[in-house]
């Protein structure tokens, strides 16, 4: 049953740019990331989430690329950990992430 | 004579804490630790500090939650001080400036009425602490919100 399902997700990792399985990346915009220390708040929160790998937080473009484990965590653990952190997030479109 | 007069004036117009400090201050000169601190640093210290820590709520509070790991939506809430941070900041600078010449500025003037230095110094050695403790609460938070792209 675990073999099948890893079939399924290598199947699906094959198709997406992501290298690994269950590796996904996902771009959240924060509206409210307007001060110095935020960036780095927002980073700490995401990466206190157990299966994000890698958050990168940009203060310029008000947004937060994660990239995650999506057998272990879903977007809606990440936009709620920002806004426990007191920044609210969304899910950015999908072609907008690189 | 005039100034030495204005400043018994100013020390029985003083407010109650600082009374009281004054007499626990007095108690201490008994010993020969120190004097009664000048009326108004320790205002100025309170002043200051209050200021700091409203200023560094919105940016620098919710950083040092999230290193803490306490989260809660209500932090959100925080970001309503970020207008006020800056003029607080300044504010708490100024105060803090007013508390240093306070604790500090030149003895001009000065009866002779003390036999060693310790006994001199018109601040006793808490208000001094304080000012030292303030002086960190702001400038902890500004020097971590001019060096946070360091981090990015």
């Amino acid at each position: 049953m675990k073999l099948i399902r890893w079939i399924a997700v290598a199947g699906l990792a094959a198709g997406s740019l992501a290298a690994q399985a269950g590796i996904r990346k996902v771009e959240l915009t924060v509206p409210t990331m307007d001060c110095e220390t935020c960036p780095i708040t927002i980073r700490i929160a995401l990466q206190k989430v157990p299966g994000v790998k890698k958050a990168v937080v940009s203060y310029e473009r008000r947004n937060a690329i994660v990239t995650y484990d999506d057998t272990t965590t879903n977007v809606g653990a990440l936009t709620r950990a920002t806004e426990q952190a007191g920044y609210p997030s969304f899910e950015a479109e999908a072609k907008s992430v690189r | 004579m005039t100034r030495i007069r204005s400043a018994t004036r100013s020390r029985r117009v003083s407010s109650k804490p600082e009374r009281l400090a004054s007499a626990h201050a007095a108690v201490a000169d008994d010993r020969g630790t120190g004097r009664a601190p000048q009326p108004g640093s320790t205002a100025s210290l309170a002043l200051a500090g209050i200021a700091t820590l409203l200023a560094s709520t919105c940016c620098v509070l919710p950083l040092v939650l999230a290193i803490i790991g306490v989260s809660g939506a209500w932090i959100g809430q925080l970001r309503r001080m970020e207008p006020y941070s800056y003029p607080l900041t300044a504010l708490a600078v100024m105060a803090l400036a007013v508390a240093g010449w306070r604790i500090w500025r030149p003895a001009l003037q000065e009866p002779a009425q003390c036999d060693d230095l310790a006994s001199c110094r018109r601040s006793n050695t808490a208000t001094r602490r304080w000012f030292w403790v303030v002086a960190m609460l702001t400038l902890l938070p500004l020097a971590v919100r001019q060096g946070a792209h360091l981090f990015y």
